[in-house]
């Protein structure tokens, strides 16, 4: 098993040590990889970078270790594989089912339990985007009990659009196939990265907050009007992401390459008109939120949250 | 209900957690955090030998409905 993980070293970026911070024990690693924590050892003596702590050890960055988990399992059954099959599981339905009026019951709640052991740890989260279009406000309060957070009811429409645009469609295309042929890799990427994501592009990794600022910035470079968005997609739990959007016609249309790249991947058993509907439709399954530019959607003691510190995001349909 | 509370047990890396939940709350604003919800999702579509729907997935979301989806198969 170790050579699958040694293997995949070469296939990820690991995150520039300017931008990675070593928090992570060997043990922690190891469960995210569900491996021995003994081959998480020989796989650092491959070129896992790593920090060493007088008192905790070898120290990953998380994002590396889900990268590892990502590109070495290769059973599927890691957990970043079959989440990203549970999130793209809609885009196996029948494709009317992606854009009708779909009312939701969205909870949003700080990590239970204080980071680090810090109780004076601040979250501030960032809310929907209620001035969206095909987003309508049912209802909003924040939950009785518990950690700290926002409910609300929204009901979600789509739209079926596509960009007509020859130019947006051809940087469109062209970063569709960077990322389709390995010339950029589709992996996780640091939060303070993203924002830097000219930077993130040239070390040839994306993920999609690096890809929607890409190509809102491309976009614009070409005098059409186009912005980055970010909110949740709606699934077996809420998930960060990120689109950009063009506007044309008098409407923002949405042009996803990432969910375009990934529903090309046969593993996650997208319908086949589910790419070309990522070049301008709207989904009813995604929120945005008020992050302009693309910015985070939570923030630690007013930073950008790390990976690890993640709220819980729960989406089900309203009224069930 | 019990073999749905037994699955959801299996799948926390704090099984405690579980006892403190009512069969209506909701797990992940209970602290059921996304990973665990994953192993949750996976062991259904195990008891029930199929995948699961995307509509199944959304509605996976307190030891209620967990249990309504393992009856399919005669057994919550």
């Amino acid at each position: 098993m170790i050579g699958q993980f040694v293997e995949a070293l070469d296939q990820f970026i690991p995150v520039p040590a300017e931008f990675a911070r070593y928090e992570f024990g060997l043990a922690a690693g190891a469960r995210i990889l569900a491996v021995d924590q003994n081959l998480l050892s020989a796989v650092t003596a491959e070129g896992m970078p790593f920090a060493m702590d007088s008192d905790e050890g070898l120290l990953f960055d998380h994002v590396d270790l889900i990268n590892l988990a990502m590109f070495g399992s290769r059973s599927g059954q890691s957990i970043p594989e079959l989440a990203m099959r549970y999130f793209l599981r809609f885009a196996a339905s029948p494709p009317a089912t992606w854009f009708g009026p779909r009312e939701w019951l969205v909870r949003v709640r700080t990590p239970a339990t204080p980071i680090g052991g810090d109780p004076t740890a601040r979250f501030r989260m960032q809310r929907p985007d209620v001035a969206a279009p095909g987003v309508e406000i049912l209802e909003s309060d924040a939950p009785a009990n518990g950690p700290p957070g926002y409910q609300i009811a929204v009901r979600l429409t789509g739209e079926e659009a596509t960009v007509r645009d020859p130019v947006a469609r051809a940087i469109y295309e062209e970063m569709l196939h960077a990322l389709g042929s390995g010339a950029v890799i589709y992996q996780t990427v640091p939060e303070a990265l993203r924002m830097d994501h000219r930077r993130a592009w040239n070390l040839r990794m994306a993920d999609c907050v690096v890809v929607a600022r890409s190509l809102a910035e491309r976009l614009n470079d070409v005098g059409l009007r186009a912005r980055a968005r970010r909110g949740y997609l709606l699934a077996l739990v809420g998930n960060d992401h990120s689109w950009c959007e063009l506007y044309e016609d008098g409407r923002w249309k949405p042009l996803d390459v990432v969910f375009a790249h990934l529903a090309g991947i046969e593993a996650y058993g997208a319908r086949a008109e589910f790419v070309s509907t990522c070049r301008g439709s709207r989904f009813n399954r995604l929120l945005p939120c008020d992050a302009p530019d693309a910015t985070a959607l939570v923030f630690l003691n007013d930073q950008p949250a790390p990976s690890w510190a993640q709220v819980g995001v729960s989406a089900q349909p309203w009224g069930s | 209900m019990t073999s749905a509370r037994t699955l959801i047990k299996e799948n926390l890396d704090n099984p405690a957690l579980l006892d403190d939940i009512a069969d209506h709350d909701d797990l992940i604003m209970a602290g059921v955090n996304s990973g665990e919800m994953v192993r949750i999702a996976l062991a259904c579509e195990r008891h029930l030998d199929r995948e699961i729907t995307d509509d199944e997935l959304t509605r996976l979301k307190s030891v209620r409905a967990v249990a309504d989806l393992l009856e399919q198969t005669g057994g919550s």
